[in-house]
């Protein structure tokens, strides 16, 4: 994932920051952030986002609202869940980056991922959106602890 | 809401770049064809609002949650 290592890379002089209620202050390079013209699904307001790393939560990471930054979404790398996700997708891994959207629960059990709506990010133009899938046997609501 | 009547063949035009054409009735059931630029979206109506909820569900983050349940996810 070298995409995601120059997010590590601190640049001082166009520094931002945001804060959020779960983060407290984030500092990060402006030019870290991912256009999403038509934002995401049910959000497609928001038209700026970052992913950061949380070593704490890792393999998760987060994608946050710029311009929101209580919208924020736990992410994870789909080849994790579904080894030929890219593939199956139509994605070419060299082109995009997916990601697909946790949702979180009190139950372990109740953990699912949004595979049927990965986020795509087109590494080249470095532009983001959500798509929605054709491929039937992904779920929008796929338990990870089944 | 516009109302329009088309034959099977016809077409809509919307905006100056996105085409509807009707291509089958079968039944109470209806095959459209759509021509659109790669970066309009097109979903069936229920799976885009399953996917709003599923967002709306989503974006309310727990860094506490997350973070005991990434411990689990490694082993």
């Amino acid at each position: 994932m070298e995409y995601l290592e120059k997010f590590q890379i601190k640049f001082f002089d166009d520094e931002m920051k945001i804060k959020n209620s779960q983060f407290g202050e984030v500092e990060f390079d402006e030019n870290i952030i991912i256009p999403f013209p038509e934002g995401i699904i049910g959000f497609e307001d928001l038209k700026r986002f970052i992913i950061i790393h949380d070593e704490d939560c890792e393999p998760f990471r987060w994608l946050i609202s710029v311009d929101e930054p209580e919208v924020g979404f736990a992410i994870l790398e789909p080849s994790l869940v579904v080894q030929d996700y890219y593939v199956r997708a139509g994605f070419d891994p060299e082109v995009y980056a997916l990601f697909v959207i946790v949702t979180l629960s009190h139950e372990i059990s109740k953990i699912s991922v949004n595979l049927k709506a990965p986020v795509v990010i087109d590494k080249v133009k470095n532009l983001g959106r959500q798509v929605i899938l054709e491929n039937a046997d992904f779920e929008v609501s796929y338990f990870l602890f089944g | 809401m516009l109302v329009l009547s088309r034959k099977v063949g016809e077409s809509v035009i919307i905006r100056n770049d996105i085409k509807v054409t009707v291509l089958e009735i079968s039944g109470n059931q209806i095959k459209l064809g759509f021509e659109a630029p790669s970066n309009v979206s097109i979903y069936r109506e229920e799976v885009y609002e399953r996917v709003v909820k599923e967002n709306k569900l989503a974006s309310k983050i727990r860094r506490d949650s997350l973070k005991n349940f990434a411990k689990e996810f490694k082993k």
